[in-house]
């Protein structure tokens, strides 16, 4: 049986899928180097959607990594990232679909997350951020300290920034 | 974004902080259980960790440094150790998560 403390097998399996790691190495996804472009669609992703916080999230074998982060404070903009399992984003990568959450407090799914508790994230949509070989690296999103319902418009924005992010970051396989 | 811890918070899922049996895996996924170990015993001897079977924190440190210059995806694997143990060194000396230092007694 797993543990509390560990990942679940199928999810293992799927974020240190090999050809999704070499993708996420071969776009230069986890190096620390600021990327103005990215985060001006952060900025606007965050302003459109009237949210605190947004993120390009690549879900590594253990981490998420933040490639590029809004609104970020304390521990979690120092270390650039969270395990695994305190990682909203995974969803996205493992189920390769917007994964959205009105309250977390009482959303069975991430309810239990620290994160909800202690940093006091209530709600969350992630769109994936795919690239043009298919592999879904992570998550185009935003999150909010209060609850709220996401509408089909908001998912849409989100994917169309997270296409041009795409776009911004495909142009680095020929750099 | 930071609030004063609730009940709910020690109910919390405890995060194993760090562990070599996690890296080991991604590295299988990564090279095949073969080469993976070969891969790993080569590591621990650059990294100069006297046991390869349970490496302490500093040692998985030094492991990571080692992974993360290495070509390809196994810097990534490297990456996500060193951000694990950094995670778990802040959140440690902070005291901030009971829940997260259950997981693993490193």
């Amino acid at each position: 049986m797993t543990q509390p403390h560990e990942t679940p097998a199928h999810l293992r399996e799927a974020i240190t899928n090999a050809a999704r790691l070499q993708e996420i190495f071969d776009l230069d996804l986890a190096s620390a180097k600021p990327d103005p472009v990215l985060e001006s669609m952060l900025e606007d992703a965050a302003t459109r959607l009237d949210l605190p916080i947004a993120l390009v999230s690549i879900v590594l074998d253990g981490i998420q990594y933040f490639a590029a982060m809004r609104g970020v404070e304390g521990w979690m903009a120092e270390t650039r990232g969270t395990p695994i399992e305190w990682s909203f984003c995974t969803n996205v990568v493992v189920d390769q679909k917007p994964f959205l959450v009105r309250d977390a407090q009482q959303d069975p799914r991430v309810s239990e997350n620290p994160l909800v508790w202690q940093e006091n994230i209530r709600s969350y949509a992630g769109v994936p951020l795919r690239t043009s070989k298919g592999e879904v690296v992570g998550s185009f999103c935003v999150i909010g300290s209060e609850t709220r319902e996401f509408t089909q418009d908001d998912v849409s924005t989100l994917e169309v920034l997270a296409a041009q992010a795409m776009v911004a970051i495909e142009q680095r396989r020929s750099a | 974004m930071s609030q004063a811890a609730t009940p709910e918070a020690s109910m919390a899922p405890a995060v194993g902080p760090t562990s070599h049996e996690r890296t080991l895996h991604s590295l299988e996924r990564l090279l095949g259980e073969h080469e993976a170990q070969k891969t790993w015993q080569q590591v621990c001897r650059a990294a100069e960790v006297a046991d390869p079977a349970s490496p302490d924190l500093d040692e998985l440190g030094r492991i990571a440094t080692v992974l993360s210059g290495y070509q390809g995806p196994l810097s990534l694997v490297g990456n996500s150790l060193s951000i694990r143990i950094q995670t778990y060194r802040m959140l440690h000396s902070a005291q901030r998560l009971e829940s997260f230092l259950d997981g693993d007694g490193r």
